[in-house]
């Protein structure tokens, strides 16, 4: 009986702590999202212009979501006016993984510009319905680490 | 009085054997789906449908929602519309609520496409890709907890086949198997 005791107070306090470790980061990122700071506002069309000068700065951006990566959600990607120019955004150990039921809403984004990098193709992405991920995710192109988002509209 | 490490061992790796159970087969399972993304989608169902559309014409650039909705009732999608946009000239991207149609506007042939969450897998995924801080902090104790489950497992046993009999020679094959492996991929 002590012992079920002891291993039902352990298990109760991981959960505590998981719990107010989670609600912790909920704050603190529904305070990154509203608060007032003077971070810069892009729109999708003259990020990667912007993002020549100002890697690991802070941006901001607003836009539709085309497609979420489906194999880990680990990113995204929104559109502005035009329809060619697309912005990734990438998950990271604040906001780790996008859902797909993002894919049609519109979406805005607070997070830090990353560096372009090279990236391989997987082969699970090379099927013939994934050309959109050879012709536009996996290019070279900057984008932004998300730090913190909220849908405007569904 | 002699501390008793041997029985210490045993109570600690009885005990944390219960206790991270659960997190094992989570980390477990997922890894065997996460290995082998080739091959399948551990985290998502996706259904792909094709579809064609009579009258393509009537779909322009400038075309509204409520009759983006009307092409949807005709491929029996009538719920669920979020949005729609034109990713190339020719090419109508609808939104749905747990999908999207992509559609040629010349030609009226398209593709639909239903995602739904593959029930246990993308759960035991989500906890391994570690989604909050928090849950870093539990998959660290669990990691710590590992390290000790192994040192631990290796005295429980006095004897024959304990660490200085069987047990020596079982841990040395796990041991050689990773370097054999690094001499012939890695150096």
């Amino acid at each position: 009986m002590k012992k079920l005791t002891f291993l039902a107070l352990i298990s109760f306090i991981l959960v505590s702590a998981g719990t107010l470790f989670a609600q912790d980061n909920m704050k603190a990122r529904q305070a990154a999202v509203s608060a007032d700071s003077k971070v810069m506002v892009v729109t999708p069309e003259k990020f990667q212009a912007y993002a020549t000068e100002n890697v690991g700065k802070e941006v901001e951006i607003q836009g539709m979501v085309v497609h979420v990566c489906r194999h880990g959600g680990k990113k995204l990607f929104i559109i502005g006016e035009d329809p060619e120019i697309r912005v990734k955004i990438t998950a990271s150990e604040i906001v780790s993984v996008f859902e797909p039921d993002l894919e049609g809403s519109t979406i805005y984004v607070k997070g830090i510009i990353e560096p372009i990098e090279e990236e391989a193709v997987p082969e699970e992405e090379k099927k013939a319905e994934d050309a959109d991920h050879t012709n536009y995710y996996h290019v070279p192109q900057y984008s932004i680490s998300c730090l913190a988002f909220r849908t405007i509209e569904e | 009085m002699k501390f008793q490490w041997r029985k210490w061992f045993r109570v600690v790796h009885r005990d944390f054997g219960y206790l991270f159970f659960g997190l094992t087969l989570v980390y477990s399972v997922s890894g065997i789906a996460l290995n082998h993304l080739d091959d399948w989608n551990p985290n998502y169902i996706i259904v792909r449908k094709e579809i064609a559309l009579e009258n393509p014409g009537r779909i322009y650039p400038g075309i509204t929602k409520a009759e983006v909705r009307a092409i949807l009732e005709e491929i029996g999608e009538n719920k669920g519309y979020k949005n729609h946009y034109f990713p190339q000239s020719d090419q109508l991207k609808i939104f749905l609520k747990g999908g999207s149609a992509l559609i040629n506007i010349e030609t009226g042939n398209g593709l639909l496409e239903r995602v739904d969450r593959r029930p246990f897998f993308h759960e035991m995924n989500y906890l391994h890709y570690n989604p909050q801080v928090s849950w870093t902090w539990i998959s660290d104790v669990f990691a710590g907890a590992l390290i000790i489950l192994a040192i631990t497992g290796l005295f429980l046993v006095r004897g024959a086949k304990g660490i200085t009999g069987r047990g020596a020679w079982m841990t040395a094959l796990g041991i050689i198997i990773p370097l054999v492996f690094l001499l012939i991929f890695f150096y």
